[in-house]
């Protein structure tokens, strides 16, 4: 298929819708920073204002602060996070590479149970996981928000496909070489993998840094509460919300996502030009 | 290395050591409360107010929060949850209607003993109406905490475009009919009347069926009783709402249009009146009026939150009532009282002049619901374990004669059928 040629108005409607559809996409984050520096008496107003008409807003993020253990609530986000990708890595490397290179009787049948586990949504699992968790004494810990999720079937799907357009010559060549199974999963298709991993690390750390269900249900102590937990103290349906603080922690909740999703994002496309082999 | 005699010795030594530490560890009894509450946003600053207080005064008990849940039902659910785990916290705060299904399911403790011990509760301040709501089948179970009351809140600048005078709004019928008025005569954004039915437990329905003299639930608690008249008049009450242009704006979205100054008059709980004042600023001239009732015997539920104590250990208990007393005291009802705008329960907050001062005479619109008390009744919690289901389909029920898709007539038939299926059977005798 030809790529689309377009003369130059082309080329100056095709930014135009691009640039409206991103700004339509970026609305609400502009709102929410708008309505985070506004004080209480100008969030409902009948006129529209982007800017606020004095800096007395900024107290909405020393109030996010002083009201709640936002650093910790951060801290813990990192952990969790962090602990979750590491060991979902060190889980679904091996089950992918097995799926993608080895061969065995039922390999077949167990990629389809796989595929079958993707369609299974985690808000179905979390009472069998509550239950094990009590069993084993973990709940109200890190390692009840830790430990349900380091299978991640959609990681294992992922990393087989990946795995898949690795030729297999380099795996024989390397074998030829002498090396045993684990080294080649280690230092050869890992770093070959990088753009995978780099886009499930993406999935996995923002969908958990952004969970609220399973820590809602599985934690008791303030000290352990993961960020989404931490806007929870400032959200009331019943009472009222206080929207500038609320939109204060929101924006301090999602800005080491972006953070972390641009900088991942350069080493997603480094990865994807380096890699010559192909 | 040490000979077996010195290793001995040494191990006799460090046996009286340790020994010694754990005679010191009892004779200091620190004891640590757990304490778990709910709606942090309005909440939270008040109990770690009236916690560091109680600390100070009682440096022995150590009162430690769980995090948050962020409704009285998410509450509810969580403490379900944590009897089956066995790790019930040591007290909890929860809204006052759901007293019947924590005692159902033999939560909270019955603090009758502790209570006369000290004076029994009139002596302790509480007023006895309030007293009434934390009684279940004889019992003290749970100790009110804070009260609020429908209330009515308009925006006289409003009101006043569209030539209705606030004053005249004591029935229902001229409230309808002045804010298809603010809808005719301004139109655009504003929006005339707004009443809050998505309020927490069927509140307001309840106030309404309550407000003309009927009941929720028969007095032997297994069946319902508004199947009546009264009922009826509630059911109609809310079909002409819709008839009068009533928008369904949703809670949210409602409170957000009143503070803004687009809604005429809104009908929400006292509870809110502080908030709503720091939220409105000058935008425009707030009022609090009655919740209009009828003629023959009307009552209106409270709302708001009470406390328990749920736990089995009785050096805990004893610790646990000194909280919950000092919580529910003068200085605690003070702190609440001001930091969220429900009432108090303790008489000692609202006599004494150093604890709430002033407080009134500076804020009329939240002395308001201080003139409904003595309406005051249960906010009814449905009996049986299908208690927060049942909620659930009253909810259904008014949201279809607030949107206009069932009648009165229509409904009231269906509404009970349905209640009647969630309820528990009853035993002869129990």
């Amino acid at each position: 298929m030809k790529p689309l040629l377009l003369g130059k108005t082309g080329k100056v409607v095709r930014h135009v819708v691009l640039v409206a559809t991103a700004l339509f996409a970026l609305l609400p984050f502009v709102w929410m920073l708008s309505l985070s520096v506004k004080p209480a008496g100008e969030i409902f107003q009948a006129d529209f204002h982007l800017l606020p008409s004095s800096l007395a807003g900024l107290d909405n993020y020393r109030t996010v602060f002083a009201n709640a253990p936002m650093l910790r609530f951060l801290l813990n986000g990192v952990l969790v996070c962090g602990s979750i990708f590491v060991l979902q890595l060190l889980v679904c490397i091996p089950c992918a590479y097995a799926l993608a290179k080895l061969r065995f009787r039922g390999r077949d049948t167990l990629f389809s149970v796989v595929l079958i586990a993707l369609l299974i949504p985690p808000q179905v699992l979390s009472v069998p996981h509550f239950i094990l968790l009590y069993y084993t004494h973990l709940l109200d810990s890190y390692g009840a928000l830790i430990l349900p999720w380091i299978f991640s079937a959609f990681g294992v799907f992922l990393l087989r496909q990946f795995f898949r357009t690795i030729p297999d010559e380099l795996i024989q060549a390397a074998q030829l070489d002498g090396l045993s199974e684990s080294t080649i999963i280690w230092r050869i298709m890992i770093p070959m993998s990088a753009p995978a991993i780099a886009a499930f690390g993406i999935f996995s750390v923002v969908s958990h840094w952004n969970d609220l269900f399973w820590p809602l249900i599985a934690l008791r102590h303030v000290e352990l509460a993961t960020p989404a937990l931490g806007i929870l103290l400032f959200r009331d349906d019943e009472f009222g919300q206080q929207f500038g603080p609320l939109m204060a922690a929101t924006v301090v909740i999602v800005t080491p996502l972006i953070v972390v999703f641009l900088s991942a994002q350069r080493r997603f496309i480094d990865g994807l030009t380096i890699h010559t082999m192909k | 290395m040490l000979s077996v005699s010195k290793k001995s010795f040494a191990g006799k030594m460090l046996g009286v050591a340790l020994a010694s530490l754990s005679v010191a560890g009892v004779a200091r009894a620190e004891v640590k409360l757990q304490v778990a509450y709910s709606n942090a946003s309005v909440f939270k600053a008040v109990q770690e107010d009236i916690a560091a207080k109680f600390m100070a005064q009682q440096p022995n008990i150590k009162i430690e929060f769980r995090n948050p849940a962020t409704s009285y039902e998410e509450l509810a659910q969580q403490l379900m949850r944590d009897k089956i785990t066995n790790s019930l916290p040591d007290v909890a705060f929860n809204g006052i209607n759901q007293l019947g299904l924590f005692v159902d399911q033999k939560l909270p403790v019955a603090l009758d003993t502790y209570a006369q011990a000290d004076g029994g509760m009139e002596k302790l301040g509480y007023q006895p109406a309030l007293t009434a709501l934390g009684k279940k089948n004889g019992k003290q179970y749970g100790v009110p905490f804070g009260v609020s009351m429908p209330l009515v809140y308009v925006n006289t600048d409003l009101l006043a475009k569209a030539g209705q005078d606030a004053g005249a709004l004591t029935s229902w019928p001229a409230i309808v009919a002045a804010g298809q008025a603010v809808d005719q005569k301004i139109g655009g954004t504003a929006n005339g009347f707004y009443f809050d039915w998505e309020q927490t437990g069927n509140w307001l329905f309840q106030s309404l069926v309550t407000s003309n003299g009927g009941k929720m639930l028969a007095d032997n608690q297994c069946d319902i009783a508004f199947d009546d008249a009264h009922g009826m008049a509630a059911l109609k009450t809310l079909e002409s709402f819709h008839a009068g242009g009533m928008k369904n704006l949703g809670q949210a979205a409602g409170r957000q249009a009143f503070v803004a100054g687009n809604v005429g008059i809104w009908v929400s709980s006292s509870g809110f009146a502080s908030t709503a004042e720091k939220m409105i600023g000058d935008k425009f001239k707030l009022k609090t009026l009655a919740f209009p009732v009828g003629e023959q015997n009307p009552h209106l539920p409270g709302g708001g939150a009470m406390v328990m104590v749920l736990s089995t250990d009785n050096a805990r208990q004893k610790a646990a009532w000194e909280y919950v007393k000092f919580a529910t005291g003068g200085v605690g009802q003070a702190i609440m009282a001001q930091g969220t705008g429900y009432m108090p329960v303790n008489e000692a907050a609202v006599n004494t002049p150093e604890l709430m001062g002033n407080y009134y005479k500076q804020f009329p619109n939240q002395a308001m619901a201080l003139k409904q008390l003595p309406l005051l009744t249960e906010w009814v919690s449905y009996p049986g374990s299908n208690s927060l289901k049942m909620i659930e389909v009253i909810k259904g029920y008014t949201e279809g004669l607030i949107n206009g898709s069932k009648t009165a007539e229509q409904t009231m038939p269906a509404l009970v059928k349905d209640v009647r299926a969630l309820l528990p059977q009853c035993s002869s005798g129990k």
